[in-house]
């Protein structure tokens, strides 16, 4: 038998060499590592080993100041808290401030400079060159003369009271018709009332909060983030000690509203009449302060006109119970009480009398220059003063030429109709917004900000506060390549203008000048996160040692309020016209004709409101029903049945100003005949996830002669197939 | 014929075993050398005295810092302070141009296992050697090894391809934690070691 | 060493309603410290992942005296028969002894949910997606938390990577017992409104064991017998009914109105 090998031979040395292998790690071993390798997700990304520290920085989403400690794994931060003990933020942040952190990767950032290829609906948002796009922004302002004024070229601030607002109002006043706009919801709608209403033009006034024991807001979303939220939650939380007592007049289920002690909910846009109504019962039962004549110019003005608002008229329009409005006014008699007026962003303001009377009821129980009141609060060292910015409405249609959109937060509180209105045909929009939002696609040049967290940034006083405060939030990420500081964008601006001689202060040495100011003045103390120890300004010696405090995430405090002095207000500043579009009031507000619903829009954004929100907010607005998705239409549920909707239904609302698809989702406790539309984050999608709509219920909004947006009509139906 | 069969079978069981023996740890981890040559000895012992903890040290929170971060090398090694060309290629190409050490990790856990050296070490007194080895000795570092399926060093298996530990302090898998928590008596959870 | 030196913990935690604000910054917080991935696009309430949530809840009549609560939810670390380990079949949920926390090993998991239909409180969350966080941001995961794959179960473990490292701060000083002020869970930390209050339930004097102790305390579905260690507190009588409120004992409601 030769070596011939035949196939019975290969399966012996097969079998043998299965007997090895078995006797042999290999089988095992491969059993167990297959076995963690498909625990090995790749998707899951890896973690980092890198060591831990803490960084302390600012929040600057909102107005409110709150101090962050972060925690970081070799730099980057994976997790934020609110500072311990910290003076403005009580040791608190909100849902938004919370993943703050992550805007900086949000999905819609941008960081290249853009130019759009027009406004219309599919435009083309392509990359420009930046020193490109500012020099076609230069030809246009080079354009312009004196005869395009009075407004050729208007910024809007979405955070007024920065050092860069000053820089930014610098700038305007070198350039022909420089306008300085201001959000609605930028400012505190009661004290900017009241400054108004002062004798003393340079009053400014914040809320002595702390010992206040009954708060009855006209729509301010008290719990929802409203003035220096952890003071808010810190007050809330203890009223079952204090007995501090909400009462909140809203239109709106709004979560303030449910969980006010007293809710009067009114019929939409009859705010001005149940102040005045209030007014009324104060000077009918004489509740109202004994000086009243001494500390008011028009209160005989004031009293002839309240006169007209007895209880039975003021319910009837109102629908709030005449026992309701005589209860609120003895209840806010009794102080220490505070009367304040808001909106949420989107709310749109409340109308100018509706302002004013709101905010006279302060002056009338003499809440004003009182502990608990409403007192005088010093101005922030080396503020500048300014004249008064101009609102949106105040400007004349088509007369801006160059519109600056500030990129503070990128959130959205003004229609884009009342925008496009006000610009020329043809002029340019420019956004300095770090997101790619559908509200930022729609301006002719971006030239993206650094994001939130990204760039040294500056946080004074919250709004409403009775002392000044300073901080500087620290940057936490660097600085992403292509994006370009505000400050730098108005060099570049300047260069290639040819009349603008101002020059723009580096971002270090604008901010060390406030910091001198305050230092210089010796007041105050410093708040340091790292151990909640207090130094006092006057014991640092230097003002670089007074930066350096600052720069560690130190938060500068004034000394208590400002030495009270006696202020006499109008409480009627319009006069006769203001009266007697008052009394126009009386006469009732036609109801909507025919099938059309009264829409009411409201904003939901984070718990602080104005800014972008990072995705994981997802949470509460798209993986639970805590909060509502852009485009929920809040109905009572017969009003829903009597257009033939119900719960979960696709709708569509239409008025002349264009249409919009919204959900239906019906509750008991919103007014018939009513539709609350909220505008806020979106559901998350690949191409624009977390992003607040920009247009939304905001583009059926149309201001009225008063101003504001708050009331709009439309008819609302099922929505049919693929309907827009 | 039986003992040609008989020869065929123990040909393939040898051939079999040389491949699972063999040829099989040789396929299933890579090799890769360290960033840089890190001699434990010169560190260590009667050279340069140091002890494990003087570099794998805890952070005040109760971390272990495991590998050192360059600053801590730096605060010798700012500028080269020994006569070797591996020194001197370590400060020039990592501690002047401040550059992290790409350092691979012999004893890296995966992200959900989770061990506190502070309460092994410091509440139980177990030495460094018991697990990590007398690596504190080594004058050279071992290839780094990582098997190519799990992607995890070669040393959480050990290097024995049995699995059957040469050495007390082979093997860092969970079964070595359960066995010596067992003998410690300890009723746990599985998330007190799993994140 | 003697193991049995470690004091046993019964950790628990007790949430004041008339405090809560539904401002869902625990939600946020929770979110961000687990490391949980924001929505896929088509994720809904009934598909999204969130081991706490909170719910609004509304006392029923529709013109006076109207009411609203706000109900935050999470794994109510059921101490008796906890309904979801019965169920698993694959070891992936246990109590553990030393902390009465219920843990759950993701890696163990094979995604069957029973557990889910199992839990009375609806505290636990399916991974229908993989996890997908926008470019860049998986740079800030917590690494104390490793992330969860496609198709397993998840919920509320009381921030157990935080009492790893307050056991781990303890053990450094040489001590086995961890000091309260180290081991805060992320959404008690965060409560703007500070409703909830969190501790050892074996500690008599801590304020959590004094809360649950307290009159006003309550816990939700007791009927159950599964023990929660999450109490609840509200001085409003309805939100106490609505927490023991199930299909059978609706008719008694309806009386006792």
């Amino acid at each position: 038998m030769g070596p011939t090998i035949t196939r019975r031979d290969l399966l012996r040395l097969a079998g043998g060499s299965a007997l090895g292998v078995i006797f042999s790690p290999l089988p095992w071993k491969l059993l167990d590592d297959s076995a963690i390798w498909t625990q090995n997700w790749s998707l899951n990304p890896p973690l980092s080993h890198a060591p831990i520290s803490l960084a302390y920085s600012t929040c600057t989403l909102c107005p409110g100041g709150c101090g962050i400690t972060a925690r970081c794994t070799g730099g980057v931060p994976f997790s934020l808290t609110g500072t311990k003990s910290h003076p403005v933020g009580r040791g608190v942040l909100c849902a938004a401030g919370l993943a703050g952190h992550q805007m900086a990767m949000h999905p819609l950032r941008i960081v290249q400079a853009c130019a759009s290829s027009g406004r219309s609906v599919g435009a083309v948002i392509s990359p420009l060159e930046r020193e490109k796009a500012i020099a076609a922004i230069g030809a246009i302002l080079n354009g312009l003369s004196a005869r395009d004024a009075p407004h050729s070229v208007a910024l809007i601030d979405r955070r007024p009271g920065r050092a860069l607002s000053a820089v930014y109002r610098n700038f305007l006043s070198t350039v022909p018709g420089g306008l300085y706009i201001v959000s609605p919801s930028a400012e505190d709608a009661t004290l900017t009332t009241l400054q108004q209403m002062a004798a003393t033009p340079a009053w400014i006034g914040g809320f002595d909060f702390e010992q206040t024991r009954t708060l009855l807001s006209f729509g301010a979303p008290v719990l929802e983030g409203w003035g220096s939220p952890g003071q808010v939650m810190d007050i809330w939380s203890k009223r079952a000690r204090t007995g501090f007592r909400l009462i909140q007049a809203d239109s709106r289920p709004s979560r303030t509203a449910r969980l006010a002690q007293t809710w009067l909910q009114l019929r939409p846009g009859t705010e001005t009449i149940l102040a005045l109504g209030l007014g009324h019962v104060i000077i009918r039962e004489n509740l109202h302060a004994h000086d009243i004549k001494r500390t008011t110019r028009d209160f005989a003005e004031y009293a002839r006109l309240v006169a007209r608002f007895d209880p039975p008229t003021v319910s009837a329009l109102c629908g709030v119970s005449k026992e309701s409005i005589e209860e609120t006014a003895r209840t806010i008699a009794r102080r220490p009480s505070l009367v304040v007026a808001g909106t949420d962003p989107a709310g749109g303001p409340l109308p100018n009398e509706a302002r004013t009377a709101i905010a006279a009821l302060n002056v009338l129980l003499g809440t004003m220059g009182t502990r608990a009141g409403i007192v005088a609060r010093n101005p922030l060292p080396g503020e500048p003063v300014m004249p008064p910015a101009t609102t949106i409405d105040q400007v004349p249609d088509q007369s801006i030429r160059i519109l600056i959109i500030d990129g503070a937060e990128s959130g959205y509180d003004i229609p884009v109709s009342l925008l496009r209105k006000k610009v020329h045909p043809q002029g340019a929009i420019v956004s300095l917004s770090p997101l790619l939002t559908p509200m930022t696609a729609w301006a002719d040049y971006i030239i993206p900000a650094p994001a939130h967290l990204e760039l040294l940034e500056e946080i004074s006083t919250a709004p409403g506060a009775v002392t000044c405060s300073y901080a500087l939030a620290r940057p936490l990420h660097p600085v992403r390549e292509g994006s370009t500081d505000p400050l730098d964008f108005l060099r570049l601006l300047s260069a290639v203008t040819a009349g603008a001689a101002t020059t723009i202060p580096t971002r270090d040495a604008m901010l060390r000048a406030r910091a001198d100011a305050i230092h210089a003045s010796g007041r105050g103390k410093v708040f340091m996160p790292q151990d909640g120890a207090w130094i006092e300004v006057k014991g640092l010696a230097t003002t670089e040692q007074f930066w350096q405090k600052l720069s560690e995430g130190g938060c500068w405090i004034d000394d208590g309020p400002a030495q009270s002095r006696s202020v006499s207000f109008s409480l009627l500043p319009g006069g006769n016209d203001e009266a007697t579009r008052c009394l126009a009031l009386l006469s009732g507000s036609e109801t909507p004709e025919g099938s059309s619903v009264t829409v009411m829009p409201y904003g939901v954004r984070g718990a602080t409101a104005s800014a972008q929100v990072s995705p994981i907010l997802s949470k509460i607005f798209q993986e639970s029903n805590l909060k509502d998705l852009d485009g929920t239409a809040l109905l009572h549920p017969g009003t829903a049945t009597s257009y033939g909707l119900a719960d979960g239904d696709s709708a569509t609302m239409h008025n002349g100003a264009g249409t919009m698809r919204v959900v239906v989702r019906c509750d008991g406790a919103v007014l018939p005949g009513v539709v609350h539309v909220a505008a806020g984050p979106r559901r998350n999608n690949s191409d624009a996830p977390g992003c607040v709509g920009g247009e939304g219920i905001l583009s059926l909004c149309e201001p009225g002669s008063d101003g504001t947006w708050r009331l709009t009509t439309a008819t609302i139906g099922k929505a049919h197939g693929s309907e827009i | 014929m039986k003992r040609r069969t008989l020869m065929l079978i123990i040909a393939g069981v040898a051939l079999g075993a040389g491949t699972g023996w063999v040829l099989f740890p040789l396929a299933l981890y890579t090799r890769e050398s360290q960033p840089v040559n890190f001699s434990h000895k010169v560190h260590t012992g009667e050279q340069a005295g140091m002890t494990c903890e003087n570099c794998h040290d805890f952070t005040a929170d109760g971390r272990f810092s495991g590998i050192p971060a360059l600053d801590k090398c730096t605060g010798c090694h700012g500028a080269t302070i020994g006569s070797t060309d591996e020194e001197k290629r370590f400060v020039e190409e990592f501690v002047i141009p401040g550059r992290p050490v790409p350092w691979r990790v012999y004893s890296r856990q995966p992200d959900n296992a989770y061990f506190p050296h502070a309460a092994h070490v410091k509440l139980a007194g177990i030495a460094c050697e018991e697990c990590h080895g007398p690596h504190g000795a080594g004058d050279a570092l071992p290839a780094y090894q990582a098997n190519r399926l799990t992607g995890y060093s070669r040393d959480i298996w050990g290097r024995n391809i049995s699995g059957i530990p040469s050495h007390p302090w082979e093997g860092m898998k969970m079964d070595r934690c359960v066995r010596c928590h067992a003998l410690q008596g300890r009723t746990d959870g599985c998330i007190d070691c799993h994140k | 060493m003697d193991p049995k030196s470690e004091k046993t913990a019964r950790y628990g935690m007790v949430i004041d309603l008339d405090r809560c604000t539904g401002c869902g910054a625990c939600m946020v917080a929770c979110a961000v410290e687990h490391n949980v991935p924001p929505a896929e696009s088509s994720a809904t309430p009934r598909t999204g992942i969130t081991w706490l949530r909170v719910y609004g809840m509304d006392n029923g009549p529709e013109d006076s005296g109207r009411d609203t609560a706000y109900i935050p939810m999470l794994c109510q670390q059921c101490g008796h028969d906890t309904p979801c380990i019965a169920v698993c079949p694959q070891n992936a949920v246990d109590v553990d002894p030393t902390t009465g926390i219920v843990g759950q090993v993701p890696q163990r998991c094979l995604g069957c949910r029973y557990c889910m239909t199992a839990c009375p409180y609806h505290a636990r969350s399916f991974n229908w997606w993989d996890p997908h966080w926008p470019a860049g941001m998986e740079k800030t995961l917590n690494p104390d938390v490793s992330p969860r794959m496609r198709g397993v179960v998840e919920k509320c473990n009381f921030c157990h990577a935080r009492l790893h490292q307050a056991k781990a701060k303890a053990a450094l000083e040489g001590k086995r017992d961890i000091k309260p002020a180290d081991y805060v869970p992320a959404c008690v930390e965060s409560c703007p409104a500070r409703a909830m209050v969190f501790g050892d339930l074996n500690d008599a004097s801590s304020d959590v064991a004094l809360a649950a102790a307290a009159a006003a305390s309550f816990q939700f579905l007791p009927r159950l017998g599964t023990e929660p260690k999450v109490y609840y507190r509200s001085d409003r009588d309805w939100i106490r009914r609505k927490a023991d409120h199930t299909v059978h004992s609706s008719l008694t409601e309806a009386e006792h109105r």
